[in-house]
């Protein structure tokens, strides 16, 4: 039995996303893992995704073409779609900035740097 | 209609009456008409021929002056009859109209058949024919307006005029009664009219004479002057009827009720005022100034005063200074000489006073002049001589030479000439000639004045004040000392006597015999010596027959006046001329008047030898002016009491009348005036003759107008000339139109009545100025009490009229100060001084403070204007704000005192170069700290351009370019570089603007900055913030390369790595996984130490102050262990007090970076190992020394590279490489500088400068 039912990631990096989700399916961390290479069709899923089905957890990247995660966040939150669900920044920048950022957003509950690890995975699960 | 001739005729059987009315009373005809039935009147045909009219006549349709009059005549008669009548009666009646009347006897009529009453009216007398015109018309024509009242009956008649006077026709207030007057006077001036009037017909008082207001038909009220006089009495000596006249005094009287303040102006004073425009031209002089100088108002209008009143004796530099002082556009005084237009100098003071307008422009100068000439400089001289002429009988006159006014006149010269001596004084020997006009007398003396001649003997008349003329003979003489100006002396001798039968015999043989005048000599008891052909003819007396007879004998008659025969002998007996009028008969007993002029002659010995008559025949004239005098004198009479002189001349006897006043206008009285034509034309002035003969031209010929008015001088008896208003109107003219007679009124408005033109006219110009708030008058009672202000003064004051003429001068709200803002004495505002020293001030300063603090500042002049006795009345101030102007003052003098020490402590350098030479003037001495030479360097005598010598020669064409700039703008500003005295270059800015002085550049002027420094400084920031920002831009872009771009790379390694440790562990057993693995998190560390640096230098974290020692101790408690491990001795000489400034954060790594690295280099060889931190203070820097004798660094292999990153020095296994690259970025992103000093195997010491933070 895993631990979240569906898990959402919305990240541009291939290789990131293939890595993440052979942990994930190691650690039996979800049953349903969604993945989009950008923000908007993330959006898309979300919306259309009605609520028995709707991720517990998302991972969201900073740095993406198309639209970045900063306003990936602004869309959810006009959508009112950002409380339903546990937000987690993933991202390969050490720019304290960027850290910053994302504590100050009370829609975000974590910020986890790249790469993920099973260490880091079980923090998403304490909370 | 009726037949009323046929009634007539049946009346005249009837009522025998009728025709001895027809018959004898009818002498200007008669009037017939059924009572109440005046549409139909039957004039008979001589009343019918004299008025132009039909014989039947409807009296509606009559114009007005024969239909007044018959009308007169109708009602009259209507109202006597009243009810009761008898019908074999005759009735006598009269008319009176204004100036003229008829004398009526009346009768009437009862018709059998319709019971209709007729009445016949006789015209027994009547003036109406005797004049062409009605006498009604001309009094209109000569403008006055006349009344007659019936004080029985309450009937008023009145002239157009009088009508007109008060805005009506007289249609419109027919029929006028008292009531009509009564409606139309002010009820208070009615009453007072009724008691007037009352106690003049009571004889209580002398005349009727009184002021009333009349409301005018516009509805405000004029003021009248009425006049009257009782003109008949009854039987029983009751007063039947008035006349007189009415006068608008309208403007006198509005001119009496203005503030009486306005009249005493100071410009009514002595003094002479010029009012000039802000160009200085005349646009007004007072009386004064025309007496004063000469000159009337009209000859300067336009003039500047300065341009005539000058001479050759004014002194230049008072008419620079004059010219000065106008164009300062202030009040001042200033004395100055001026000349008369008779070339008299006269010492002035003269006070201008600039008016301005409401933009602060000067719109006029007012200019009060005082003479301060001494006064009849040659009385001394004549008080010594006085006496000793005077004993002589002879008559001595002494006149100046330059305005030929007698300056000495003695008793003999007084008793001639019958004035007094000061009235002597004021008269020039022209004055005394008639013969010798002015310009003929000054010929006449001219040679004796330029000594060609040394005396001069003549003969002449001088006419008295008395009119009469005095033969006399007029020794000249003219004296010219050192001593006295130059005077003619005058001994004239009466010769009165000497002449008189030369003057007798003359006129004998004036009388020629062929005159149509009757010429009778008889011998010295009147018995006929000789009569002349036109005697003989007009008698029919031959002289044959008459010798030795006395005229009156058989030329005398039945209605030979004894009145005139008493006049006669009475003349007779005087030996004197004299002219008298008498009826006269020929020999056929027809009836002839004459007039006589009888001249009596006498001998050598002074014995009465003959009288010589001459007779001109008047009868005709006389006959006419019997019917005419009784409404002449009524004429007379009315214009008596109105100040108009009345004239009439009979152009056929050459007969003229007047009134007194018509004399009084020209000084004259009825005994000395000549009445003839020719006289009054020699009194008017020759340039006027011209519109007297044009009028005689135009008038006096058949057809010719009626009526007349023009203006001209004539010269009164005093010598000088008068402005008469001479109205006038042919009255009389025979068949072919030719004028008969004219009849005329002096209105006089000279002198008099032209100052009192002119006293108007100034007052309304100066209730103008008053009026207005250019000039702010203010007038103080002597008590202190303000008792006028004007809306000048309001304004200046601030507050309203009746407020400030509730104060005294020195009014408590009104705190005086002086202009520095101190109390101000009291004893020494304008009023006390004024009233102590009795004289003017001028521009006494000082200011106001109101309660609530305001302050005004004025400027106050003003004097004494009203003296009664000697006493001051009041006082009349103007007052001038000058706030402004002493504000403006105060602040200048307190720029002034900021810029002269600016001036003296500046750097930098105020220049002033005169134009067009380049020639240096002033330089501020700060040009010597600029420069190295003192300011007299440049501005000492010098060829060249001592500044332009300082330019540096590579800045030359800069300077070129600002000269260029300086054409073409007028002003420049550039920087270049000098070079100093010592060679050294400085960095200065130049400005300079040309001054320009009447349209010319007259002065350069600038000043010069050294900006050496700042040019310095731009420099090196230009470079400085050049780098800056390229550095910034570089790291960011590299910051975000390491953190991003970089970073996720060396993730998915790392992520790789982890998933081939975990899926595969044998591969992980590969060397080469594991050295993949380690290079990996390699890579992640370096990345991570990049980041920090990075960060640090694009940091935008706060600068805190942190005190150093407490940083240190931070160290310490951290690092405790390390220390001990490390076996040295660590020595802490930081200062308890030292703060700096710095990024906490990075101080903290900045000391954990040296301090470590100094542990971890010890040199575990030495014995001795330390590491040493210390402070100094130096110029607000904080220098932080670490200093160890650890193993020291090869300067010379590795010094440059020292802080570079990820270099080691030492094989140390620690030793990353990455510490002193961050602790110089973070040392110098808080602003600091690290340096150090190295020897291998001695010990390194690391400097780091920080900033003070206890600054």
């Amino acid at each position: 039995m895993a631990v979240f039912k569906n898990v959402c990631i919305v990240d541009d990096d291939d290789l990131f996303m293939i890595l993440t989700i052979d942990i994930m399916k190691d650690e039996n961390f979800a049953e349903n893992i969604y993945d989009f290479d950008d923000g908007k069709k993330a959006l898309s899923y979300l919306k259309s995704t009605d609520e028995h089905n709707f991720p517990e957890v998302l991972f969201l990247d900073i740095n993406m073409p198309m639209m970045d995660g900063w306003e990936f966040m602004d869309v959810l939150k006009e959508d009112n779609l950002t409380g339903k669900m546990n937000i987690y920044i993933t991202s390969s920048s050490i720019d304290p900035i960027d850290l910053k950022k994302a504590e100050e957003n009370p829609f975000i509950r974590g910020f986890l740097t790249k790469p993920l690890d099973p260490e880091k995975l079980k923090t998403v699960l304490k909370n | 209609m009726k037949n009323l001739q046929g009634i007539l005729y049946n009346c005249v059987r009837q009522n025998e009456l009728f025709f001895q009315m027809i018959q004898n009373d009818a002498v200007e005809g008669y009037i017939f008409w059924e009572r109440g039935e005046q549409q139909n009147l039957l004039l008979d045909s001589k009343l019918s021929q004299q008025l132009e009219l039909k014989t039947l006549t409807d009296l509606d349709k009559l114009k007005a002056s024969k239909g007044e009059f018959l009308h007169s005549i109708i009602e009259k008669v209507e109202n006597q009859l009243g009810d009761e009548f008898s019908e074999n009666d005759i009735f006598n009646t009269s008319v009176f109209q204004p100036v003229n009347n008829t004398d009526i006897r009346f009768s009437t009529c009862q018709s059998k058949e319709s019971n209709a009453l007729y009445i016949l009216a006789a015209i027994q007398r009547t003036t109406y024919f005797n004049r062409n015109r009605s006498i009604t018309d001309i009094s209109n024509v000569l403008e006055v307006a006349v009344w007659q009242y019936n004080v029985f009956s309450g009937e008023v008649l009145i002239n157009e005029m009088w009508a007109s006077l008060i805005g009506y026709s007289k249609k419109e207030l027919y029929p006028v009664t008292v009531k009509t007057f009564e409606d139309l006077t002010h009820p208070q001036d009615f009453e007072e009219f009724k008691t007037v009037l009352q106690k003049y017909i009571d004889g209580e008082s002398k005349s009727y004479t009184m002021e009333i207001r009349m409301r005018h038909k516009e509805g405000y009220w004029k003021w009248v002057l009425a006049k009257g006089k009782i003109v008949t009495r009854n039987e029983d000596g009751e007063v039947e009827w008035m006349m007189g006249s009415h006068i608008d005094i309208t403007k006198r009287k509005i001119r009496e009720n203005q503030m009486e303040i306005l009249a005493q102006v100071p410009i009514s004073t002595n003094n002479a005022v010029i009012i000039s425009d802000a160009n200085g031209k005349i646009t007004f002089v007072n009386n004064a100034f025309e007496e004063i100088t000469g000159y009337l108002l009209e000859e300067v209008l336009g003039k500047k005063p300065g341009d005539f009143l000058q001479g050759p004796l004014t002194d230049q530099k008072d008419i620079a200074s004059f010219r000065k002082h106008l164009s300062l556009g202030r009040s001042f005084t200033q004395e100055i000489l001026n000349y008369s237009k008779t070339g008299d100098p006269y010492l002035l003071s003269c006070q201008v006073d600039p008016i301005f307008n409401d933009k602060g422009e000067i719109s006029k100068f007012i200019s009060l002049q005082r003479i301060i000439t001494e006064e009849k400089k040659n009385k001394e001289f004549l008080a010594t001589f006085k006496n000793t002429l005077d004993q002589t009988e002879d008559c001595i006159f002494i006149f100046d030479q330059e305005d030929l006014k007698f300056t000495y006149v003695n008793q003999g010269a007084i008793n001639m000439m019958g004035y007094t001596e000061e009235e002597m004084l004021l008269l020039h020997p022209y004055d005394l000639k008639p013969e010798f006009p002015k310009v003929e007398f000054q010929a006449l003396i001219k040679p004796l004045a330029e000594d060609r001649i040394p005396s001069i003997r003549f003969q002449t008349i001088h006419r008295a004040k008395n009119g009469r003329d005095i033969p006399v003979e007029v020794f000249l003489q003219f004296i010219k000392n050192e001593k006295v100006s130059p005077h003619f002396v005058a001994v004239v001798k009466d010769i009165t006597d000497q002449l008189a039968i030369e003057k007798e015999l003359s006129r004998l043989s004036l009388v020629a015999k062929k005159t149509t005048n009757l010429v009778v000599i008889t011998d010295n008891i009147g018995k006929i010596e000789y009569v002349n052909p036109a005697f003989e003819q007009k008698t029919g007396y031959k002289l044959e027959e008459v010798i030795g007879s006395k005229p009156g004998k058989f030329l005398h008659g039945k209605e030979t006046k004894s009145e005139h025969i008493k006049a006669t002998r009475a003349g007779l007996k005087t030996l004197k001329p004299f002219t008298q009028e008498i009826l006269n008969y020929s020999r056929s007993g027809e009836k002839y008047w004459v007039s006589i002029t009888f001249n009596p002659v006498f001998n050598e010995s002074g014995e009465l030898t003959n009288f010589i008559a001459i007779e001109s025949d008047i009868t005709e004239q006389k006959h006419k002016e019997t019917l005419l005098r009784e409404s002449e004198e009524r004429l007379q009479f009315v214009l008596e009491g109105s100040e108009l002189g009345y004239w009439d001349i009979n152009l056929e006897t050459g007969k003229t009348t007047m009134n007194d006043r018509y004399f009084e206008l020209l000084g004259y009285t009825a005994e000395n005036f000549e009445q003839s034509i020719h006289f009054y034309q020699s009194l008017v002035h020759p340039d006027d003759i011209g519109k007297l003969t044009r009028l005689m031209d135009t008038s006096f010929i058949p057809g010719g107008q009626d009526d007349f008015s023009m203006e001209l001088r004539v010269k009164h008896k005093l010598g000088h000339y008068v402005w008469i208003l001479d109205r006038g109107a042919v009255v009389k003219r025979d068949e072919k139109g030719t004028p008969l007679r004219i009849s005329g009124t002096h209105t006089e408005f000279s002198r008099r009545k032209k100052l009192e033109i002119e006293l108007q006219e100034e007052r309304d110009f100066f209730s103008r100025v008053i009026g207005s708030n250019t000039l702010s008058l203010v007038i103080v009672a002597k008590s202190g009490k303000i008792t006028f202000a004007n809306r000048g003064a309001e304004k200046v004051l601030g507050i309203i009229k009746s407020e400030i003429e509730d104060k005294v001068y020195d009014d408590p709200d009104w705190r005086h100060i002086t202009l520095e803002d101190e109390p101000f004495d009291i004893e020494k505002l304008p009023f006390p001084i004024v009233m102590h020293t009795k004289k003017s001030v001028q521009d006494i300063r000082h200011g106001i403070e109101w309660a609530d603090g305001t302050k005004k500042y004025l400027s106050i002049s003003g004097g004494p204007f009203n003296l009664e006795d000697g006493e001051i009345q009041d006082v009349i101030f103007s007052v001038a704000d000058i706030t402004e102007r002493v504000k403006t003052q105060k602040q200048l003098d307190l720029a002034k005192d900021q810029m002269q020490s600016i001036l003296k402590d500046m750097s930098d350098v105020v220049w002033s170069v005169d134009l067009p030479d380049y020639k240096m003037k002033f330089i501020t001495p700060s040009i010597e700290k600029l420069t190295g030479f003192p300011a007299s360097y440049y501005l000492e005598n010098y060829q060249g351009n001592r500044w332009e010598e300082r330019v540096y020669d590579a800045d030359r064409g800069l300077v070129t370019q600002a000269y260029e700039d300086l054409d073409k703008n007028g002003s420049y500003e550039i920087e270049y570089r000098i070079r100093t005295k010592d060679n050294l270059l400085k960095w200065v800015l130049n400005k300079g603007t040309i001054i320009y002085k009447n349209g010319l550049p007259s002065r350069l002027d600038g000043y010069i900055t050294d900006i050496t420094n700042r040019k310095k400084q731009e420099n090196s920031l230009a470079k400085y913030l050049g780098i800056v920002e390229d550095q910034n831009e570089r790291l960011k872009n590299f910051t975000y390369i390491v953190s991003h771009n970089l970073r996720s790379h060396s993730a998915n390694i790392q992520g790789l790595v982890y998933l081939i440790n975990k899926k595969n562990p044998k591969i992980a057993e590969n060397e080469y996984v594991k050295m993949l693995s380690k290079a990996s998190n390699k890579l992640d560390e370096t990345l991570h130490h990049l980041n920090n640096v990075v960060s640090v230098v694009s940091s935008t974290e706060e600068m805190e102050k942190i005190n150093l020692s407490d940083a240190i101790a931070t160290f310490l408690d951290a690092f405790e262990n390390v220390i001990s491990e490390a076996q040295l001795y660590f020595l802490n000489e930081i200062s308890n007090n030292v703060v700096i400034e710095a990024v906490p954060a990075f101080l903290e790594s900045i000391i954990t970076n040296l301090l470590t690295n100094a542990i971890k280099y010890c040199d575990s060889q030495k014995d001795f190992s330390f590491v040493r931190i210390s402070n100094r203070s130096l110029n607000g820097i904080v220098i932080m020394e670490v200093q160890d004798n650890g193993l020291g660094i090869d300067m010379e292999k590795y010094g440059e590279k020292l802080f570079g990153m990820y270099k080691t020095f030492h094989t140390h296994t620690d030793s990353r490489g990455l510490g002193l690259f961050l602790t110089k970025n973070q040392v110098e992103s808080i602003g600091g500088k690290i340096t150090v000093e190295s020897k291998l195997g001695v010990g390194t010491t690391f400097k780091v400068f920080l900033k003070d933070g206890s600054i």
